[in-house]
């Protein structure tokens, strides 16, 4: 605690500029331990460091290893990758917020992303006491978790035209940590690499071409020492893939399509050449289980919306694929809803979890669909388990194959080329369920999603009056309608997996469009789109506390323990994605966080994230105090020397 | 008699009595103001040739605006406006909506589509959206 006093002394006879407390602090504890240790270091001391070495060669002090995020369940004091780990639950076995005192909970600090502010989708990343937070057109923030105050930024600086390639809003979904790197995706299709202490650019990769209508907004998974994304495009003709690279050098290891071409199994549910387009997006992360060694990545919609043009089941569009870790071969593959008509991305997360289902111990792989269903699958080989309807008055099935989840589709849902509007269809495809990650409780058997209730009318365009995009086109051949159902749009949902039921619901008459995360103190976290942040009793679903955040809340929040306090984060941002199409909003980009009684007194010095201009305050008497050079003719002062000229308009 | 009229009559009457003045006044203002005015003569120019669009009513021109509405502007236009304006039958001046599509509109998501349309493109998705309600 001296050292820390000491230090803030030190910073406040620095410039304003560089008042970044929270970086030298833990440089200096590391680096005064070092010193110690060699001080007085024993032999005994120089083995185990040594030891010690041989393991984490690879790694420096405060870098990210994959024995990191393999361990990452027992880490309460980070939160590594976007789902927190590999397996997706996001759940925490933290227990300092309970339901008896979360009523308590109050903001500790907030920060503000700025910019455009068209919607905060992400998972904020923790390591080493740093937040790592990416925001609207793809710009990443590293921010002191003690105090709030950036590190450093970073903005890839996308091209105006960019914007036409992107179906929803300029949003971005989160970060990777490996090693000493930050990985980030552009919405101008590249996989960046920066340095996570400076945010420096340590190498870049086009993972493909923006001006054909590929983005990324989702975030990267790590696996071993691969950096593994996906991209966006399902509107734009794409043919979805999984692109692994090498995370140090940022080498192309593996390519895995998600539509097989002419030759491999599965090309044979396309007509022709309507593989080339039939998007398959993979616009989320995966999951992975290290023991099967199997990634599993979930896929989008097929494309044209307009289905007729691509007969056929249309492998592997609105599903679940398995693919090897290291090859990328794909293992096995489920549809949700083969040849889709209804633009049903498959694309939340996976959520792979051991559960005892009719006394058996399943390895299982749970997914709830646009569609309105919720998924159990067996994960080791695809098997399809069970399929629960969640939305009332699901339409466009008449329901699933008990043995294989097939869906028997309703015919009078279907829209037809060249006529009229099919409504209402249910779900709509915004979804039940869109892109948001689901949080699941190992100790209640219990999983927590959104579920929203709304409706859309579908026309097919006549087939004349749309061919495959060329350069980045729209590739839809049909458009639609969104209605409400009912006026309580929003829904969220606690699922009991082994009973097959719903438990309980939280509605609102806004979408919910946020993440949750879980805690083993028996909470739920999550938002909804009028910027309330919520606590749930994960066991009945009360509402035991609600934040106004000023913004629609349409990221996930996480939670994890530093210097012994237990914080709760949540992105509050706007309106980003396809909410932009429904509801105009108070615009907005703040990470809030929330602590007990806001973290108590003060524990570590307050800082600001205010920056002074250069040059533009000099104190009075100094050099450059002056009025010369920026005086404009005709306010009453002679021009000088370096005046700007008025434009003659 | 409403407040409103009486108001309006009132006024009325009071321009009319000062007619004559306001004749005299003009005669002897106008011409000072037709020295000040020449520095907006650009303007004045400009004004009077608004930008027309030359393919309105044009049927091949409105059937390739029709090809690049349903590939570019559908997503968020839709078939009769979503989370963008309609643009059927749009209110805009032939000039404002060039001027829309090309350099974007700040503050909503409307991009600027000047790297990629030519002005004509512009012209004949104008004429299509101009020649029918929906689409």
């Amino acid at each position: 605690m001296i050292l820390l006093k000491d230090l803030w002394k030190k910073r406040e006879g620095n410039k304003p500029g560089l008042l970044e407390p929270g970086i030298p602090i833990v440089g200096r504890c590391k680096g005064a331990a070092a010193g110690y240790a060699m001080g007085t270091l024993s032999v005994l001391v120089m083995i185990i460091a040594i030891v010690i070495g041989f393991f984490y060669s690879e790694a420096e002090a405060g870098e990210v290893t994959y024995e990191n995020l393999l361990k990452a369940h027992t880490n309460t004091s980070e939160w590594l990758m976007y789902s927190r780990t590999y397996d997706g639950h996001r759940y925490v076995p933290l227990n300092q917020i309970t339901p008896a005192n979360v009523h308590r909970l109050r903001p500790a600090w907030v920060f503000t992303t700025g910019g455009e502010n068209r919607g905060l989708e992400l998972t904020p990343l923790v390591h080493d006491g740093v937040l790592y937070i990416s925001a609207d057109q793809s710009r990443v923030f590293a921010v002191d978790a003690r105090t709030g105050i950036k590190k450093w930024s970073y903005d890839p600086k996308l091209s105006k035209d960019v914007e036409r390639v992107y179906c929803c809003g300029s949003n971005n979904r989160g970060v990777a940590l490996l090693g000493n790197m930050v990985y980030v995706g552009t919405l101008d299709a590249r996989l960046v690499a920066l340095n996570k202490d400076t945010g420096a650019v340590i190498w870049e990769t086009k993972v493909s071409d923006w001006e054909q209508g590929y983005s990324i907004t989702g975030a990267p998974l790590v696996v071993k020492d691969m950096v593994l994304t996906g991209v966006a495009g399902g509107e734009f003709g794409i043919r979805g893939f999984v692109k692994a690279y090498d995370a140090k050098t940022g080498n192309l290891r593996w390519t895995t399509y998600t539509i097989p071409g002419p030759g491999e199994p599965g090309n044979e549910t396309w007509s022709g050449d309507t593989w080339k387009n039939g998007g398959g997006s993979t616009w989320t992360t995966g999951a992975f289980d290290p023991e099967l060694n199997l990634v599993y990545w979930n896929t989008g919609n097929a494309g044209p919306w307009n289905c007729h043009v691509r007969p056929g089941d249309n492998k592997w569009t609105a599903a679940t694929i398995a693919m090897d870790a290291d090859t990328g071969k794909i293992k096995w593959g489920f549809q949700y809803t083969p040849h889709d008509c209804w633009d049903y991305d498959s694309i939340s997360t996976p959520v792979l979890a051991d559960v005892t289902l009719g006394g058996k111990k399943v390895k299982a792989l749970m997914h709830y669909d646009k569609n309105g269903f919720f998924y159990v699958l067996d994960r080791t080989n695809g098997k399809f388990i069970y399929g629960e309807p969640i939305v009332p008055g699901i339409n466009w099935t008449l329901g699933l194959d008990p043995e294989t989840g097939r869906p028997k589709v309703n015919p009078d849902m279907v829209a037809q080329s060249g006529g009229p509007e099919v409504a209402p269809v249910v779900p709509s495809l915004e979804g039940a369920i869109d892109w948001q990650p689901l949080a699941y409780n190992p100790d209640l058997n219990y999983i927590f999603f959104l579920s929203n209730d709304w409706a859309m009318g579908l026309k097919f365009w006549a087939e004349n009056k749309f061919a495959p995009p060329t350069k980045g086109e729209w590739y839809l051949g049909a458009d639609y309608q969104q209605y409400l159902r009912s006026e309580n749009t929003g829904n969220f949902v606690g699922f009991d997996v082994v009973n097959r039921k719903i438990v309980w619901k939280v509605t609102s008459p806004a979408p919910f469009w946020a993440g949750a995360v879980t805690t083993q103190s028996g909470l739920v976290f999550t938002g909804d789109m009028r910027g309330y942040f919520m606590a749930l009793d994960a066991r009945t679903g009360t509402v035991l506390w609600q934040f106004q955040t000023g913004s629609g809340i349409i990221g996930s929040p996480i939670t994890y323990e530093l210097d012994g306090i237990q914080y709760v984060v949540v992105p509050s941002g706007g309106i980003g994605g396809d909410m932009i199409f429904y509801y105009t909003e108070p615009k907005a980009g703040n990470i809030w966080v929330f602590a007990l009684d806001g973290g108590g007194p003060p524990r570590v010095p307050f800082g600001s994230n205010l920056v002074t201009i250069p040059g533009a305050l000099p104190k009075v008497g100094e050099p450059g105090a002056t009025l010369g050079g920026r005086v404009l003719p005709g306010y009453g002062f002679p021009p000088t020397e370096g005046s700007e000229p008025i434009k003659k308009e | 008699m409403s407040l409103v009229e009486k108001h309006f009559l009132k006024k009325r009457s009071g321009i009319a009595r000062s007619r004559v003045g306001l004749v005299a006044f003009l005669l002897l203002v106008l011409p000072l103001m037709k020295v000040f005015a020449t520095g907006d003569e650009q303007t004045q120019v400009n004004t009077a040739k608004e930008l027309k669009n030359p393919y309105l009513g044009q049927k091949e021109a409105i059937e390739e605006g029709e090809r690049i509405y349903r590939s570019r502007c559908v997503g968020c236009h839709k078939s009769r406006g979503g989370s963008g304006p309609n643009l059927f039958k749009t209110k805009l001046t032939d000039k404002q909506f060039l001027e829309t599509v090309m350099n974007g509109r700040k503050g909503t998501n409307m991009p600027a589509w000047s790297n990629l349309f030519s002005i004509e493109d512009v012209w004949k998705v104008h004429a299509f959206v101009m020649s029918r309600d929906q689409l």
